[in-house]
């Protein structure tokens, strides 16, 4: 093989006062290869990225040897091929969208500025897109995530680059959406010889496209390996933690009991069009029910529903004891006590001006419960339930870790002693590592507790860990439910054999 | 780092006319209303002691123009503090509460824009005549609807952020959320819609009382100086550009202070 394509020596970069986020990288890409990077948030991976395109925050400080097809990449240069030959695709297809103009305009425009004269449906075509003119008609906010994310990499071809950076680019999408996407890059490269920096970190996106891994870790390389190396014999401690983290114990057995959740024939809507119809399960005391399927299927207003924060109409309904839509306002508030939630986005999950003992006491002072004393004793109580210091007590959020912030929503959901906890993805938004620590959390209260768990994801590794029944939703339907391992072993439906293989690479 | 220059240059701006406004009059000898009957009409200079000149009754226009930037202050914050507790206290609610008693406040709101402001405000102030409390009420309460329709989108906003529907399944109701989450974190956003609602104020004020709609004699606003330096204009031009000037600068300060405040208080994400 020749030179590589982009060859990148001791890249270094910090911002202003603060330390260096990266501390000397190196790495190479070759022509038609796809390197991986990984590591958690905050490692620098994205770093690496603005830095190549020259997209760094004002007052940056980069330091380094790059070098794009043999030549020296300075300031000047990477302005040059910027958007060129090298492009990038970024995770929030949405915002990166102008919003109010058509795709087929946007696309348009820049193929014209790159001096090509191919019809946009043609370039629609090529990202796997339908090219009828009544998509190209179509505004950002009338696509999908993933069609949206195709867009945006058909923008990024137009100017036929040589490298394409992907930042996250599945990140926001569901896993069949996701798998599509990546479907796309593989086929863009091979067609195309198109070098592919793939930042992610999603380990089965990575697994599923990239040749090479590179694994970061504090802005330094920890490791680099050949794809199939690295997951069939990790190189690195931290590599090893990682893989670990991502493979999860088998899920606990369920405990035999009376049925808390008995829900038969629930419907409700979301914005005034369906989002549920005809749902029913039962779920017994101290068990596990999964929920699953793609974005829009439902699962968030089957989630609210059971919360009654929004209004359901069921043929029978009991959450605990009782039907919350027939409640009195008093009853209900009284039900309450024993179904909560923990939902996904940590970072407003608490109230931002709240310290983190006032927004564990809130409920306890909702229900009029104990004097100030011993509301401080429970909150001890609550933050050691959650493997939290004690000295956290005064912290606000923003001085939290999104994994923090999250631990600190799941023990205000736990102040009132619920027997139903219902969890909205409420692991998607961390790191690997720290899911796979709230899973374990999640599990051991589960047991210590005697909990009924609710666990809405689109994640079916999690679901395969932590539940003992799993339910698969579509367009608002439940299209098989059943024990989990069985579900998975053995999908009868046609979703959740697509959900599945979707997820399954390993 | 540009929002905190901008925010030190419209503190000190700021501050600076305030502070003019509040002890500039006592570092001359004159009060509002002294006639110099020898120095009618004079133009700007030092030595005769109108450092700004004087108006066609010998008036000193230094003076007046502080004078009456006190004034139009005053009035504008007074407008700008009843806009913001009725707005505030009207778009939470509205905000907070949602569905059904949420649609019908903000038609009523509607309906209440609707109405010719002008008109209104004239009405009142020929019934019951040309008072500062008066005219501090209507001014706020125009300002109040805007205000009200951005704080009733931000609770909107705010209402369906996991904390908020984390309260609800809690147990928290209406009241509870309104005074514990969405109010207070409401706060800095009214916060920055009053450095708009204040400068705002201030010029609508200032356009009644150049109508002659304002404040009756002796207490004279920006506007009304206004109004006298437009009858001037010819002989005295001075007359007018004192007070259009220090209003001018007033609004820019406002505004810088305002875009400071935003980029300081309502970073979303970040």
């Amino acid at each position: 093989m020749n030179a590589p394509l982009l060859s990148v020596r001791a890249l270094r970069v910090g911002y202003h006062r603060g330390a260096d986020v990266l501390h000397g990288v190196d790495f190479d890409l070759g022509r038609g290869e796809c390197l991986a990077v990984l590591g958690e948030s905050g490692s620098g991976k994205s770093t690496i990225a603005r830095a190549l395109i020259g997209l760094l925050p004002k007052g940056a400080r980069v330091d380094g040897d790059l070098h794009f097809d043999a030549a020296p990449l300075d300031g000047a240069r990477i302005a040059a091929y910027r958007g060129r030959d090298i492009a990038m695709v970024f995770q929030d297809a949405a915002a990166s969208l102008h919003p109010l103009r058509r795709i087929g305009v946007q696309l348009d425009e820049a193929l014209r500025r790159a001096g090509r004269t191919d019809a946009v449906a043609t370039a629609l075509r090529e990202v796997g897109l339908d090219a009828a003119p009544a998509l190209a008609a179509r505004y950002p906010h009338e696509l999908s995530g993933g069609q949206r994310q195709r867009v945006m990499i058909a923008l990024a071809l137009a100017s036929s680059p040589r490298l394409l950076i992907a930042d996250e680019v599945t990140s926001a999408l569901d896993p069949l959406a996701a798998a599509g996407v990546l479907d796309l890059l593989d086929r863009l490269r091979r067609e195309r010889g198109l070098s592919l920096l793939f930042i992610s970190h999603d380990l089965h996106a990575v697994r599923r496209v990239a040749d090479r891994v590179l694994l970061l870790r504090a802005g330094r390389v920890d490791a680099v390996a050949d794809t199939a190396r690295f997951f069939a014999a990790p190189p690195s401690a931290a590599a090893a933690a990682l893989l670990a983290a991502a493979r999860r114990s088998e899920p606990p057995s369920a405990v035999p009991g009376d049925a808390l959740l008995h829900v038969q024939d629930l419907a409700a809507d979301y914005a005034q069009s369906p989002a549920l119809r005809d749902v029913s399960f039962e779920l017994p005391r101290g068990a596990a029910l999964g929920v699953v399927g793609a974005s829009g299927s439902g699962k968030s207003t089957l989630a609210r529903v059971l919360l009654a924060l929004q209004r359901g109409r069921a043929r029978e309904l009991r959450i605990a004891g009782a039907d919350p839509f027939v409640l009195r306002a008093a009853a209900r508030k009284a039900w309450r006590r024993k179904v909560q939630i923990v939902f996904q986005d940590p970072g407003n999950a608490l109230d931002p001006r709240f310290r983190v003992a006032d927004s564990l006491r809130e409920p306890l002072r909702l229900h009029g419960l104990g004097d100030a004393a011993a509301q401080h004793a429970k909150v001890r109580d609550l933050l050691a339930a959650v493997r939290l210091d004690a000295t956290l007590a005064n912290r606000r959020p923003h001085e939290l870790s999104g994994g923090q912030k999250q631990r600190v929503a799941i023990a205000r959901a736990l102040a009132l002693d619920p027997e139903v906890l219902v969890c909205d993805e409420a692991v998607s938004a961390l790191d690997l590592s720290v899911q796979a620590e709230i899973l374990d959390l999640l599990r051991d209260l589960q047991h210590t507790r005697g909990l009924t768990l609710v666990f809405i994801s689109h994640d079916l590794d999690a679901v395969r860990a932590l539940c003992d029944r799993v339910l698969v939703l579509e367009h608002g339907r439940v299209v098989e439910q059943g024990e989990t391992r069985a579900v998975f072993a053995q999908p009868q439906h046609a979703h959740t054999r697509a959900l599945l293989a979707a997820c399954a690479s390993a | 780092m540009i929002a905190d220059r901008s925010l030190r240059i419209a503190i000190g701006l700021f501050a600076l006319l305030v502070c003019a406004s509040l002890v500039g009059p006592w570092l001359r000898p004159f009060d509002a209303w002294h006639t110099d009957w020898a120095q009618l009409q004079i133009a700007p200079g030092i030595t005769h002691g109108h450092w700004l000149g004087s108006d066609a009754i010998g008036r000193d226009v230094f003076v007046r123009t502080l004078l009456a930037g006190r004034v139009s202050l005053l009035l504008g914050f007074g407008a700008g503090g009843v806009a913001l507790l009725f707005g505030l206290a009207y778009g939470a609610l509205a905000g907070t509460l949602g569905g059904a008693a949420e649609r019908w406040m903000m038609r009523a709101l509607d309906v209440v824009s609707a109405l010719p402001f002008l008109l209104i405000v004239v009405l009142l102030l020929t019934l019951f005549g040309r008072s500062s409390v008066l005219l501090v009420l209507a001014v706020g309460a125009y300002a109040c609807i805007d205000l009200a329709r951005m704080l009733r989108a931000e609770a909107a906003r705010l209402r369906v952020l996991p904390f908020v529907q984390a309260a609800r399944a809690l147990g928290a109701g209406p009241w509870w959320l309104l005074t514990r989450h969405i109010g207070p974190n409401l706060l800095g956003f009214a916060l920055v819609y009053l450095s708009l609602a204040v400068p705002q104020a201030i010029l609508v004020e200032s356009f009644l009382s150049f109508l002659g709609l304002g404040l009756d004699e002796p207490s004279v606003s920006l506007g009304g100086l206004l109004a006298e330096g437009v009858q001037e204009l010819e002989d005295a031009p001075w007359v007018l550009l004192a007070p259009a000037t220090f209003l001018s600068l007033l609004l820019v300060a406002f505004t810088l202070l305002g875009d400071a405040l935003r980029a300081r208080l309502m970073v979303r994400s970040a």
